[in-house]
């Protein structure tokens, strides 16, 4: 594929199997959202795709998953309707993420929602005022720093100082509140360590903005070391 | 909303109810997907225990991340399947050999799922699951092979390509080849 024409249709497939580079993935994402033939072609074959994974032999979970499962989901539940919210089991994965000495030593970006949408002391959007961002030195990456601009409907982090990621690598968002942690959007910097990214929806009071460094892009849950978090106040 | 009134729902109606962390539309779409989620990840992964941590936190991950699902990626069986693959190949990456399971003879015995308590929908997927496997068997070998690869292995088709010591180019025109005939099987079954 040449860089800003379509990738032909060997990519596309390869794309939809996860079969790409890193560098030709990042490639085809970057082109799909503007292009219709390549977003129809792909959605064409995500059936093909699909049905690779459920053509394997069908087998029966055990029961204890569902027990499992299930208990954690239950737990979540009633810790979200306490007030305050007890100390729960220690959890796998994500979870614990919480406790790691990595989430409180990250580079702090102290932001004052008001409203209204900047970047980079431009006014935009909703014809806010401003944003109030200290930032402070990170351990776990020295040299990292930038602001998080908070609009009504979407707010952009600009970073800068970011290291170069290998392979699939990406720096991925994340927005946390309350137990709550979603996926936002995934970048990866320039050649000069910048980058800007949009966090999608409306974050309020409380609300904490990660960045991580995963693997690669798609993941619905945090791996990696948090390298700095916001908390919208 | 009962439980039999969420079991009625189509599942992109039951996932915003997800969503709003509602434990009992979770259990439904639990119930209906675990199935498929787990035999994806045993048969990427290879063995029991790790078949249940990749379906464990792939589901849980849903639950606990939104159920971000978009129904632009397709269904919602196949997004969760996504996010189940994703976890598996992830594992055996950060084990220490990657071991692509294209032979399925040799593995323990696992429980069958009965196929007498399938809804009409399941049903009609295993059907369509048979059929595309049956596909996928006919396939050239050299096609099915890469295909393999790259789905159940998670390796790019440059790793594929020096695997088996065959040019780039021929190595991604095989996967092509290989998705259009299940393309084109689904196209029947359908």
């Amino acid at each position: 594929m040449v860089n800003g024409e379509h990738p032909d249709r060997d990519d596309l497939v390869a794309f939809a199997l996860g079969a790409l580079e890193p560098a030709e993935e990042r490639a085809v994402e970057a082109h799909t959202p503007g292009c219709a033939r390549c977003t129809r072609e792909l959605e064409a074959l995500v059936p093909a795709v699909s049905v690779l994974g459920e053509s394997v032999e069908q087998l029966e979970p055990p029961p204890e998953l569902r027990e499992r499962v299930m208990a954690e989901v239950h737990a979540d539940v009633a810790r979200s309707q306490s007030e305050p919210a007890p100390a729960g089991p220690s959890r796998r994965g994500w979870r614990a993420l919480f406790a790691r000495p990595a989430f409180a030593v990250g580079l702090a970006i102290i932001v004052a929602a008001v409203g209204g949408y900047v970047i980079a002391g431009n006014n935009g959007g909703g014809g806010g005022t401003g944003t109030t961002v200290a930032v402070q030195p990170a351990p776990v990456q020295p040299g990292i720093g930038g602001t998080l601009a908070v609009g009504e409907n979407s707010s952009m982090l600009n970073l800068h100082g970011l290291a170069q990621v290998k392979g699939r690598e990406v720096y991925q968002v994340w927005v946390a509140k309350g137990e709550s942690v979603r996926p936002s959007s995934n970048f990866v910097p320039d050649p000069g360590g910048r980058a800007m990214t949009a966090v999608d929806g409306h974050l309020t009071s409380g609300t904490k903005v990660m960045v991580t460094r995963e693997p690669h892009a798609g993941l619905t849950a945090p791996t990696g070391e948090v390298l700095l978090s916001a908390t919208v106040q | 909303m009962t439980r039999a009134e969420l079991q009625r729902l189509a599942d992109e109606d039951l996932m915003p109810l997800v969503a709003r962390e509602d434990p009992i539309a979770f259990e439904v779409f639990y119930d209906r997907h675990s199935g498929a989620a787990y035999s994806l990840a045993y048969r990427i992964v290879g063995s029991r225990t790790a078949a249940e941590d990749v379906t464990q936190e792939a589901l849980l991950s849903i639950w606990r991340s939104g159920a971000r699902y978009d129904r632009a990626r397709g269904s919602v069986r196949a997004w969760t399947l996504g996010i189940v693959r994703n976890r598996a190949i992830d594992l055996l990456r950060k084990e220490s050999g990657r071991s692509p399971k294209l032979a399925e003879g040799g593995q323990e015995m696992l429980e069958r799922r009965a196929s007498e308590d399938l809804t009409d929908a399941e049903a009609l997927r295993r059907e369509t699951a048979q059929e595309v496997r049956g596909a996928i068997g006919e396939l050239p070998a050299d096609q099915s092979r890469v295909i393999q690869l790259a789905y159940y292995g998670g390796f790019s088709h440059s790793e594929i390509a020096e695997m088996l010591n065959e040019p780039l180019g021929t190595i991604k025109g095989r996967m092509r080849l290989g998705m259009d005939k299940i393309r084109a099987t689904l196209a029947e079954a359908w």
